[in-house]
């Protein structure tokens, strides 16, 4: 059964999520706050975290950052609604995705599913499970890989999907709709920056082109393009 | 530069310019005046002090003394003092122009210029009038017809050396010298000194457009000393309308200390305050709406479970109620905070039987304590009538008692006392607790909306808004609330009302 994560302070909450995770098919273990969260997050038994960003003494953004130094585990945020800071932060400090605190037990059941789906993706098709090599960037789907000139590069699973999708499609630019149906496996929603913050990570932990540029290019009005020389 | 710039401006240079014109105008009328008896004889205070003079040598010294003086005044080339006796001749024997000596005897008998001509009586009874002539190479008084060496410009014709102009007779009496006072070489006989020379009939000129020019400055600096910090505090009160709250005028002022200054410095202060309610304003919308996102957030997912077990329908609408409730509470809470900082909620002032007051408060909190296995006791009566809202003091009260109910371990005593205090003239009411106490440095903190102590127990009940509202409870009737840590673990919170209200 797929081990989900709940860290969040609001005891009441957690337990009637948990209740509906189990549902749904879940194995749930609840924690209250950010230093249980490190330590069971990092037990490496779990497929996936949901973490809320407000919580007393070690706060969200916190137990996530010290989550990403061990552990590339798929997180998702609960984040306040309307507040941008919070969520932009959480992304780029290498949470998968967010989704606004009131939500409903659905949409939350559906992002966890995209978030797995994703991370745990193998490709059937023999022509996605060879080696992807453009420029100095090698890439191996099965084994969720990268290399960028022969040093390997740690990626989110999110990261590692998008950057996939580009490299499929080097050469052309892939709008963000794209993107983010087959690499964050959702639709995407009006004034989402998540392809850009996770687009942006993307671009520092790869190295650039002999001339400087980024190999990955923003495409005006088009989304972005993986540059194939 | 603005308007008012230009109105100080305006009015300083007016305010100055009539000042020096009326000085100015006061001087020549007081100087036309003095110069309207006669245009042949000096008016001047130098004359007036040589006939002063001359007066009280005759007075005294009698008419051998005053010769001496005038022979004297002559070797020193002093203003031309003319002495003539009742049978018109000069005491030096000098010739006159009978024309001015008329002049000097009608201004005499008219009385009019008593300094300019004087008659005075010699100690062997002989009376000489004494005036000065005009000095002005144009008039003098003494009658240069027939009289040799003709040409000599001065007063005493027969006397004086012939001037540069020697050779033109004309000129002596009636015209100045061509080059007038001034012109002729310096030490030459001509060189008495001048009075009036003619070249100052347009220096008086010179004066004025100075003045004016002074009065130009200044104006301009004083309407720039004034504008310059309210354009400073009009620019800043724009700034402040369009919500930057980061203005300081102190540092814009400068070292200034005047009136202006001072608005200056008021204005920064109440720049700051307006700040501090800001952003405790902004703070508690910020809390508020997560604090009321708590309760959604449960209330989605309860209806989320009533969707999906539709067998556990009754414990999710029960959830749901709940969480109603909640948000009901925490509504009704805000409110009751709002109204009381915002000073809308003034306590009414009945008379509150304490002792009532705090019995009822027991019987209710105990049942509830007993509940959850933990004890109240409750010591001190007081016999006390206070003035003031028995409803917002019992919420006060009660918000206290719960919230140490809510800390105190289980088993433990919640101890409320009583007590008047006659010497500070004030009601003490302590509620302790022995549950985890605050951190010291949280100490006032737990008085602010929506605080929760790092060390308090965490709970979904309460949203850090009773102790606001008992602080404010408190402070609205004149007294003040404590906090502090007992010894042994627990928190005190003490609550201290004036007997008699303000």
């Amino acid at each position: 059964m797929t081990r989900v994560l709940l860290i969040d302070d609001d005891v009441e909450l957690l337990d009637l999520l948990a209740d509906y995770l189990r549902q749904e098919g879940f194995d749930v273990v609840a924690v209250h706050d950010g230093e249980a969260g490190v330590a069971e997050a990092l037990s490496g038994t779990y497929a996936i975290a949901i973490l809320d960003v407000m919580m007393p003494r070690l706060n969200g953004l916190d137990t996530l950052r010290r989550i990403r130094m061990k552990s590339q585990l798929p997180v998702l945020m609960l984040t306040a609604r309307g507040d941008d800071t919070d969520r932009i932060v959480g992304l780029e400090l290498g949470a998968d995705d967010y989704v606004p605190k009131p939500c409903t037990p659905r949409e939350l059941v559906a992002r966890i599913r995209a978030i797995l789906r994703r991370a745990s993706a193998v490709p059937a098709d023999a022509a996605q499970t060879s080696i992807l090599s453009v420029n100095a960037l090698t890439m191996w789907p099965q084994q969720r890989r990268v290399e960028w000139a022969g040093a390997p590069v740690e990626l989110t699973s999110t990261e590692f999907n998008l950057l996939e999708v580009l490299v499929r499609n080097a050469g052309r630019p892939v709008s963000k709709g794209e993107l983010s149906e087959k690499g964050l496996g959702r639709a995407l929603t009006r004034f989402d920056r998540n392809i850009d913050v996770h687009l942006s990570s993307l671009r520092h932990k790869l190295g650039n082109l002999a001339d400087g540029r980024s190999c990955i290019q923003t495409v005006y009005r088009l989304g972005y393009q993986f540059i194939k020389e | 530069m603005g308007r008012l710039f230009w109105k100080v401006f305006a009015f300083t240079l007016l305010a100055q310019l009539i000042a020096t014109l009326g000085i100015g105008g006061a001087v020549w009328l007081k100087r036309a005046t003095n110069e309207v008896p006669s245009e042949q004889i000096d008016s001047s205070p130098p004359a007036a002090f040589i006939i002063e003079a001359a007066a009280s040598t005759l007075q005294y010294g009698g008419t051998p003394a005053l010769r001496n003086l005038l022979t004297n005044l002559e070797q020193h080339r002093h203003r031309p003092l003319v002495v003539v006796g009742d049978d018109n001749q000069e005491l030096l024997g000098r010739a006159l122009n009978p024309q001015v000596l008329a002049t000097a005897r009608n201004l005499l008998q008219s009385n009019t210029a008593q300094e300019m001509v004087r008659q005075v009586q010699a100690p062997d009874g002989r009376r000489y009038v004494l005036f000065v002539p005009m000095l002005a190479g144009d008039r003098h008084g003494f009658d240069n017809a027939g009289h040799a060496p003709p040409a000599a410009p001065g007063f005493f014709l027969d006397q004086r050396p012939p001037p540069f102009d020697a050779h033109d007779p004309r000129h002596v009496g009636v015209e100045p010298p061509p080059d007038g006072p001034y012109g002729g070489p310096k030490g030459s006989p001509n060189d008495h000194p001048p009075d009036m020379p003619p070249d100052m009939r347009f220096l008086p000129f010179l004066p004025i457009i100075s003045a004016i020019f002074g009065s130009l400055i200044f104006a301009l600096l004083l309407a720039w000393y004034f504008s310059k910090p309210i354009r400073s505090l009009r620019s800043a009160f724009t700034s402040v309308a369009g919500g930057n709250l980061e203005i300081h005028l102190g540092t814009i002022m400068g070292p200034r200390r005047d009136e202006l200054a001072d608005l200056g410095r008021d204005f920064d202060t109440m720049v700051e305050r307006l700040r501090a309610l800001m952003n405790g304003q902004r703070r508690l919308l910020h809390d508020v709406s997560h604090e009321l996102r708590s309760p959604l957030a449960r209330l989605q997912v309860a209806i989320g479970l009533a969707r999906q077990q539709p067998e556990k329908i009754d414990s999710s609408l029960e959830r749901i109620e709940r969480e109603s409730m909640r948000m009901e509470k925490l509504v009704g809470e805000l409110l009751t905070l709002s109204k009381l900082e915002a000073g809308a909620l003034q306590p009414v002032h009945e008379d509150v039987n304490i002792d009532e007051l705090l019995a009822d408060l027991v019987l209710d909190a105990r049942f509830e304590a007993e509940a959850s296995e933990r004890k109240l006791e409750f010591s001190g009566h007081c016999n006390l009538v206070l003035k003031g809202d028995p409803e917002l003091l019992h919420r006060a009260l009660e918000n206290v008692l719960r919230n140490a109910l809510k800390q105190t371990l289980a088993g433990s005593t919640v101890t409320l006392d009583a007590g008047v205090d006659a010497q500070r003239k004030e009601l003490r009411i302590a509620i302790l607790d022995r549950g985890p106490g605050v951190a010291q440095a949280e100490l006032d903190l737990i008085f602010e909306p929506f605080f929760r102590g790092t060390g308090a127990a965490q709970s979904t009940e309460g949203h850090g808004l009773g102790l606001a509202i008992a602080q404010r409870v408190v402070a609205a009737h004149g007294g003040s609330i404590r906090a502090t840590n007992r010894s042994g673990g627990g928190l005190s919170v003490e609550l201290f009302l004036p007997l008699a209200q303000p």
